[in-house]
């Protein structure tokens, strides 16, 4: 009774702090991960069908009147402003300025038809986010909370679907990762692989070589010709180099030549998605990185004068100008504001005002309906900037009829001045820091970090424990009730108040806690210097960005201390005093065996491990491997050798744990969860390799097939849960042999078989003097009954792992798991090595293994974090078997 | 009588530090000097650990002969045990070349390139092998590996060394992933320099310690 009182004791004070904990985080996230809502709504033609738009009888467009009738959008990549606007007074002679002079000519030459304009990124300035800014019209955050994470594509309302749905046909020319932002929109694709940063030419010579004969066609509405050139010699070069001038004075000509050739009504737009830094980097937020250029061009355009002198343009601003330019709806949550002086054409010249201002009405209509939606949903503007909005647009969208030219230019500053507002208002709440409610976050998590600092180390007398124990239990109730008001009252300093309130018990309770006494050992201190390092290292973006390799640096440290310093401590007490100088037979040991080529093991396992990492975005020098991309995405050539090396990791990776288990003996008998750990691996492995099959089939869309890939993954994870139940209800897996019947059965009839099972029946009654002996349960799997149903829970966790990260990884979850196990059994030799000196102390060592292990894996891959968390328990039942 | 033997017989111990402090600052101050181009550091740091093994292998000899020297013809034979055969030397040689290759599979284990910079990673495991592993070879003989993990002890200077250098080679990996852009972070030159630094406190530790804290002791123990 008393262990359990104890044990649930313990559990009660790790489940209290344990949530104290994720209050704090979830303070903090709020202050920090600043999400945006994904509002998964289309804007329609039907939308806004005014009257003016049925006096034009054309049923055919959209919102307003199609002011161009095609598109041409040249995206250079990393196009920084001062490469492409021309300096006169250029005194000192740069690779990178006054190359690109066609922009110059063309706005000098025709300054009603052409335009350039600094163009201002948001921050992160990376490509990805940029071309989801371009498309969608939105601003960025930290998390788009999404309904789907594992795939690229954007599911937002973006430009490419509206212009599919409004029949225009889309051709995509340059880097491949549009065909993952918007698979199967394009009505033709020349698309060249991106991931090479050496490379500067394949992208661009094979845009310039389809675009001339491309244009040539008449049956596309809208070329997006997406160049990679100068962003790549950028991050190999640097800005300031002859390459550079080289692939500036390409573009250049380019410009030149599509400018030439387009048709009247046909508007070209020459854009960068973000700049660059001095070394050619970009991601951040400086000035240099986000300045990009916009040059717009048509023949036909009549920009008013004394217009565009010396502004600055946002790059959400492209989405509704385009749209509006092209006479498709604005993709639904679109921030920007219509460039509305490229609306005016030579045709509509007369009624320009009208159509500049209807432009305008629509895109604040379509703001405010997506700002509405936004609020409805449960998300918070500022009172004081949603007031000025209601009132502008109240004033916009009333006496739109009765409009005469003196009021024209007021209305149109009352939507600018709308506009404007509502993208400050949203940069506020999205792209801003909330320091207050990080704060109070990260101090609740502090305070609880000491709480139960001093818990582990303080010694409480057990008199006390259980008033220890009920103080921290009301402490969480009242703290999760704190929290759950301030949700509602939308009070913030929450934190703080709580934050008092621990350090308020700790401080009440002070007594309690007065013998505290923390031993440092020396290779505990090993454990310290590198959890410090760590701590340290996350305050640098260098050590972030290379996180994975500091990581598995650390990792291995960390075990080769662990595996060298349990010899070093074993051969010390073997022999104390002399420097005997014979050579001790380290590995003739069975725990040092199994130390050191486990240790060999981990550390080519971890190693090995890398050629799975995907590449982060900021690791330029990283060229990402072909693992990463499906089978169906693979030459024919290699699709059987991949398809076969994954099924034999698979086959691997359900066969292992369960040899492992049969060594334990904990295959035997027909319980089950015995029962269920033999056949359901087998099955899940036969399924997902059928469902890898199926996928790298090719097929039709509408194949019947098509329907059928889903049911393996469904049944494995159908399987995977009834078993994880099943083991969850009865998990022990062991077998009791029933007591031996020493009755002779049956005399044989074959003769040879006679003897010895006389013989046999003889020796059983010999050794049985008693009935007693009888009585000894013989148990087979009883030392291993603990980690036996953790064991076969992992591998069913597996099983979905392998499902979900894709037939290219499954070697490399294979080889995580011969990491994992075996740096457990570092773990474990070396706690068996030291046993008798620590007795059953949780070393520190071991946890920071055990952690770095988790963050290795996490880094990896995001869906190992699963296993590790079921392999660190079963890591602590195993290291305390071998301990017992 | 006794003092002069004492004295005479701690001299390799001084010049011991003293040449593998110049040396390293040397090989330091070279690389300086090259500004960190690695065509130029690369072979100098193959020569500076040669230089330390050749500089082992002369004070041994040096030692033995003040050794006989002192202790004069009554203790020679055993002297004469003492001293290597050609067998042992041989082995020393192939043990030397596999804690060169041990080291580089280490180093790629820790995240080094396989094919990409050979050289580099070679270098490495030259440098490091020589200072932490050959020279503790060729002061205790073919065992020292066995001898150094069994006897871990701090105040011994091989062990010390030993320990140092790995720790600075370790510490030297750190640097690498800043982004100051500066030519010495480049691998292998920081984890090198960290393996001399390593070589350099404790070299400068025993020398001050033999010299100032306990003179006393190293001259008993000398003994």
């Amino acid at each position: 009774m008393g262990v359990f009182e104890k044990q649930g004791n313990v559990i009660v004070i790790v489940i209290c702090i344990g949530e104290l904990f994720i209050v704090g985080l979830l303070i903090f996230s709020n202050g920090f991960l600043l999400t945006r809502q994904v509002i998964e709504k289309n804007s329609t033609c039907e939308d806004y069908l005014d009257s003016q738009t049925e006096q034009t009888k054309n049923g055919t467009e959209c919102w307003v009147p199609p002011t161009y009738k095609r598109a041409v959008i040249i995206l250079i990549d990393a196009l920084r402003y001062d490469f492409a606007a021309y300096n006169d007074s250029l005194t000192e002679d740069k690779f990178y300025l006054n190359k690109m002079p066609v922009f110059n000519r063309l706005v000098q030459s025709k300054p009603r038809q052409a335009v350039l304009l600094p163009f201002i990124a948001d921050a992160p300035t990376t490509t990805m986010q940029r071309l989801k800014g371009l498309t969608t019209g939105s601003l960025p955050t930290f998390i788009d909370a999404g309904n789907n994470f594992a795939s690229e594509e954007i599911s937002e309302d973006n430009l490419i679907d509206q212009l599919v749905k409004c029949g225009k046909k889309v051709t995509i020319m340059g880097d491949d990762t549009w065909d993952g932002l918007f698979p199967r929109r394009f009505h033709r694709s020349f698309l060249y692989p991106s991931f090479n940063v050496m490379d500067l030419h394949t992208v661009d010579n094979g845009i310039i070589s389809h675009l001339d004969e491309e244009m040539r066609r008449d049956d596309w509405d809208v070329i997006v010709a997406h160049f990679l050139g100068v962003d790549h010699c950028g991050h190999r070069y640097g800005p300031n180099h002859p390459e550079m001038e080289a692939k500036l004075k390409q573009m250049s000509d380019l410009v030149g030549n599509v400018a030439k050739k387009i048709d009247d009504d046909t508007i070209l737009f020459v854009l960068g998605d973000h700049g660059m830094t001095r070394t050619g980097d970009h991601g951040g937020d400086s000035l240099e990185e986000i300045t990009s250029a916009l040059f717009v061009y048509s023949p036909m355009m009549n920009i008013p004068r004394q217009k565009f002198s010396s502004v600055s343009v946002a790059q959400v601003d492209f989405i509704p100008t385009v749209s509006l330019a092209l006479g498709v709806p604005i993709p639904y949550s679109n921030l920007g504001t219509v460039l509305d002086n490229i609306l005016v054409t030579v045709n509509n010249r007369q009624n320009g005002g009208m159509h500049q201002l209807r432009a305008l009405v629509i895109n604040v209509q379509q703001v405010h309906r997506y700002l509405k939606h936004y609020k409805e949903l449960g998300n918070d503007f500022s009172e004081d900037a949603w007031q000025k909005l209601e009132v502008l647009s109240g004033q916009i969208l009333n006496g739109f009829d009765e409009i005469d030219e003196l009021l024209l230019s007021k209305k149109k500053q009352i939507c600018v001045e709308y506009l404007s507002l509502a993208k400050i208002m949203c940069e506020d709440i999205w792209a801003k820091f909330s320091v207050l409610e990080m704060g109070g976050g990260m101090l609740i998590m502090a305070t609880v970090l000491l709480l139960g600092g001093i818990l582990i180390a303080g010694h409480v007398a057990c008199n006390e424990k259980a008033n220890i124990v009920q103080g921290i239990l009301y402490m969480t109730i009242a703290i999760n009730m704190f929290y759950v008001l301030s949700v509602y009252t939308k009070i913030s300093g929450f934190g703080y108040v709580s934050s008092l309130v621990v350090v308020m018990f700790i401080y009440v309770n002070r007594n309690t806690f007065n013998k505290i006494s923390i031993k440092v050992f020396s290779s505990e201190s090993v454990s310290f210097v590198i959890i410090l390092l760590m701590c340290i290292g996350s305050f640098s973006n260098s050590y972030v960005v290379v996180e994975n390799y500091v990581v598995s640096y650390l990792l291995l440290s960390v075990v080769m201390v662990l595996a060298f310093s349990s010899f070093v401590k074993q051969n010390k007490s073997k022999s104390n005093a002399a420097l005997s100088g014979k050579l001790i037979k380290w590995t003739s040991n069975y725990c040092g065996f199994i130390c050191v080529s486990s240790l060999l093991v981990v550390s080519a396992c971890v190693r090995a491990g890398s050629w799975f990492w995907k590449c982060r975005e900021e690791q330029s020098w990283c060229t990402p491997s072909e693992i990463h991309t499906t089978m169906a995405g693979l030459p024919h050539t290699s699709r059987n050798w991949r398809y076969f090396t994954s099924l034999f990791s698979l086959i691997l990776i359900s066969w292992l744990p369960r040899q492992w288990l049969v060594m334990c003996g904990n295959m035997n008998g027909s319980k089950i969860g015995i029962f269920i750990t033999k056949t359901i691996p087998v099955l899940c492995s036969i399924l997902i390799a059928g469902h890898w099959a199926l996928q790298a089939v090719p097929l039709s869309p509408n194949s019947p097939i098509k329907i059928y890939v889903v049911i393996p993954p469904l049944v494995t994870y159908a399987l995977v849960l009834l078993s994880i139940i099943f083991i969850f209800i009865a998990p022990l897996m062991v077998y009791e042999v029933p007591p031996s019947r020493t009755e002779i059965s049956s005399v044989s009839d074959n003769p040879y078989m006679c003897i010895p099972q006389l013989y046999h029946s003889l020796k059983a009654k010999y050794g049985t003097d008693g009935s007693k002996k009888q009585n000894i349960p013989i148990v087979y799997g009883l030392a291993t009954a603990l980690s036996a149903p953790m064991i076969s829970v992992v591998t069913f966790v597996l099983m979905i792992v392998v499902l979900l990260a894709g037939d290219g990884l499954s070697p490399g979850i294979l080889i995580l798991m011969i990491a994992t196990a075996t740096c457990i059994l570092v773990q474990a030799a070396s706690a068996w090595m030291n046993a008798e000196k620590l007795g059953r102390t949780i070393k520190y060592v071991y946890l920071t293994c055990n952690f770095l292990l988790c963050t290795y894996c996490q880094n990896s891959w995001f869906h190992c974090v699963i296993i590790n968390d079921s392999l660190i328990v079963s890591t602590l039942i195993l290291s305390s078997e071998f301990g017992v | 009588m006794i003092t002069p033997r004492g004295a005479w017989s701690s001299v390799p111990y001084f010049t011991k530090y003293i040449s593998s402090l110049v040396l390293g600052i040397g090989i330091l101050v070279y690389l300086n000097h090259s500004e960190y181009r690695l065509e130029a550091c690369l072979p100098a740091l193959r020569i500076y650990s040669l230089l330390a093994i050749v500089l082992q292998v002369g004070l041994l000899f040096l030692k033995k002969a003040a050794n006989e020297e002192s202790i004069g013809i009554s203790s020679s034979r055993k002297a004469k045990n003492k001293s290597y055969k050609v067998s042992d030397v041989f082995l020393i040689f192939l043990l030397s070349l596999c804690c060169v290759c041990g080291v580089h599979i280490v180093a790629v284990l820790y995240g080094a390139y396989i094919v990409e910079n050979f050289e580099a990673t070679l270098t490495f495991s030259i440098v490091v092998a020589s200072l932490a592993l050959v020279r503790p070879l060729i002061c205790l003989g073919p065992r020292a590996l066995q001898i150094l993990l069994e006897r871990l002890n701090w105040e011994e200077d091989l062990d010390l060394q030993t320990i140092a250098i790995f720790v600075g080679a370790w510490l030297g990996a750190l640097p690498i992933p800043l982004d100051w852009d500066r030519p010495w972070q480049a691998w292998p030159l920081t984890c090198c320099i960290g393996a001399i630094f390593g070589e350099l406190a404790t070299s400068g530790y025993f020398l001050i310690k033999s010299f100032i804290i306990d003179p006393i002791k190293w001259k008993n123990k000398s003994k």
